[in-house]
């Protein structure tokens, strides 16, 4: 699963339409999902974009993938450009790293869209309380990134918590110029691109969740009696069988044991008979 | 591959900054106040940042030389270490740096003349034979090409004689060893496994054969060997393996003219343990029969010593006791 957060709804439309994403009532934030994504309309600032990451927590799943996509100022790129940060700076002096996505931009997606045949650059970041209009050269500017960011990676480790920020301001071209159209068309000129992200976050995030086989203890307990300790060992020794058998033993055990002590001294003793193996 | 280097900015015009940065002008480079903002940060994932590792450049401010864990002896009574790098490029899945760091990018402190200043000061305070161990938190010669650590290192050892050095390595790139004389204070130690160990857990190193081609070219320019088979690894063909194991390494290599050879098994301590169980569940190493004692997670007692016994005598079959180290 896929969360993605925008602050403003003209930054969400070409994403919710493209991706066929459908209004979902739930109370306090603006969501919008299919199977795979989940997106939330924040409102402007950070701390707004703070809280829709906690409250989407509660309304997906706890590995999701997190991205965060809006506009951003900038002091040399042209309107319209797309990058991904690999550094914000925030109100509070401290900087984070986004680690850097491997993107493909080669990849074959299915998803009915042009693929980006560009490579898709990062740049740094900074997010600001108020909107900026000195721009400093080299980097770009939003009052997001930075909190949502810190709010995300207490949900999920910081490979796949990403921004992607496409410019609508710049020195000759300022804040002034822009408004929802404009930014609508922005993004959706950008679609291949954030396709590509999406890939890439997906891919990543799939190859990092490694689920053992889901261990069930019900039938157990339904049998013998096992103290809060007790159910902590039997998951553990449960686990540890499967992994060496390769296959879900939680049904496995013997009949005729009294209690739960005989349980666990019975798979212990069944885990040290088993060949020891590396592969 | 590098694609991304973070680079503190108290660095950034070093000497050796701008080499690497030469050598990889595709990567992105992003600068830093201190490599700890990006290294020591949670939210990390060291498995997914092990798939493409960036490369961190820094400077080391203290702690340049500290004392070696005892285990680490090969004879002299005063040991050291010092590492010019974190991490590895290679992923061996016993190794205790994916348990010990949050985060699986490479960092190189660049100022190498702080880590000679430190080894010289406590060389010329030490009225013994002191030896400094490269290659703990690192391969000693993994990344040579991008460090350039044997190339500047080497005047060095070869000029404080008093001193002894020991490079910890599985890599095979010894040009540099190879383009110069063999220094007589210096041992190169390869870490070997039987091939079915080192297919199993020591992804991206180098095979046994590479490494003992290695070992075999640098005997006959006349480098001093030491030869580590730590970790042993328990299977329930151990006996076979490792038997099977020894006859090969020591059919090629010169046993007689090795300078140490040490031994020791998997262990871990528990804090270490525990974190890379949570990031490797599916590891079948880690469901084996093993068992926490004094802060250690190792094999079960009996086990290991049934593993050590072998392995010894497997050993002792083709060298003197007097170059054998087992492990503490
Ligand atoms: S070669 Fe050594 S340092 Fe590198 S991963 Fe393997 S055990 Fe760790």
């Amino acid at each position: 699963m896929i969360n993605i957060v925008c602050a403003l709804k003209c930054e969400a439309r070409p994403l919710i339409s493209h991706y066929g994403l459908q209004h979902k009532p739930v109370d306090k934030i603006k969501l919008y999902q299919n199977s795979s994504i989940n997106l939330v309309v924040s409102g402007v600032g950070g701390k707004l974009n703070a809280v829709a990451v906690k409250l989407l927590v509660q309304h997906t799943e706890p590995s999701s993938a997190w991205l965060n996509i809006g506009i951003a100022g900038h002091g040399q790129l042209a309107v319209g450009e797309g990058r991904m940060i690999h550094k914000i700076m925030g109100p509070d002096g401290l900087n984070w790293y986004p680690p850097r996505l491997k993107l493909n931009t080669g990849l074959n997606l299915k998803a009915g869209i042009k693929i980006s045949k560009n490579k898709i650059d990062s740049i740094s970041l900074i997010t600001v309380d108020n909107p900026e209009q000195r721009y400093q050269e080299n980097c770009a500017y939003d009052m997001e990134a930075a909190y949502f960011y810190q709010a995300a990676i207490n949900h999920q480790t910081s490979e796949l918590v990403q921004c992607y920020k496409i410019i609508s301001d710049n020195k000759t071209s300022p804040t002034e110029n822009i408004n929802a159209k404009k930014i609508s068309t922005l993004i959706e000129k950008k679609l291949p691109d954030i396709s590509v992200i999406i890939e890439a976050l997906s891919n990543l995030h799939k190859h990092s969740t490694i689920n053992l086989k889901a261990i069930s203890i019900t039938e157990l307990t339904k049998d013998y009696h096992f103290t809060q300790y007790q159910r902590i060992q039997l998951v553990k020794l449960l686990e540890r069988l499967s992994l060496i058998t390769n296959q879900n033993n939680s049904a496995n055990v013997v009949p005729g044991l009294k209690n739960s002590g005989q349980v666990l001294d019975w798979l212990e003793n069944r885990i040290k008979e088993l060949p020891v193996r590396l592969s | 591959m590098i694609d991304t280097i973070y680079i503190e900015e108290s660095v950034r015009d070093h000497s050796r900054t701008l080499k690497i940065c030469n050598r990889y002008k595709d990567a992105k480079i992003i600068y830093c106040q201190q490599y700890s903002e990006i290294f020591n940060r949670k939210a990390q994932n060291f498995r997914i940042q092990k798939q493409n590792p960036a490369l961190i450049l820094a400077r080391k401010f203290k702690n340049f030389v500290l004392e070696a864990p005892v285990s680490y002896g090969i004879g002299g009574n005063k040991n050291y270490y010092f590492s010019h790098m974190l991490n590895c490029l290679y992923d061996c899945r016993y190794c205790f740096l994916q348990g010990m760091y949050r985060s699986a990018y490479y960092v190189l402190f660049v100022n190498y003349e702080d880590f000679q200043d430190e080894i010289t000061a406590i060389t010329s305070k030490s009225g013994e034979e002191t030896w400094f161990f490269t290659g703990y938190d690192c391969d000693s010669l993994a990344l040579e090409p991008v460090t350039g650590f044997m190339e500047f290192f080497s005047p060095f050892f070869k000029k404080n004689t008093s001193a002894k050095f020991e490079l910890r390595t599985k890599s095979t790139q010894i040009s540099t060893l190879l383009s110069q004389a063999p220094l007589a204070n210096c041992i190169v130690a390869f870490s070997l496994s039987p091939e079915s160990v080192a297919k199993a857990l020591e992804h991206r190193a180098p095979t046994l054969e590479k490494r003992i081609n290695a070992i075999v070219k640098l005997q006959h320019a006349g480098w001093q060997i030491g030869l580590r088979f730590d970790p042993v690894i328990y299977t329930d063909e151990y006996k076979e393996v490792y038997s099977d194991f020894f006859r090969k390494v020591f059919s090629q290599i010169d046993a007689l003219s090795l300078h140490s050879v040490s031994l020791g098994t998997f262990r871990l301590p528990e804090t270490y343990f525990k974190n890379i169980r949570k990031i490797f569940p599916d590891e079948l190493l880690f469901a084996g029969p093993l068992e926490k004692r004094s802060g250690m997670v190792s094999y079960e007692k009996q086990l290991e010593s049934q593993l050590l016994e072998f392995c010894e005598s497997g050993i002792l079959n083709y060298i003197s006791d007097e170059i054998y180290f087992p492990c503490a």
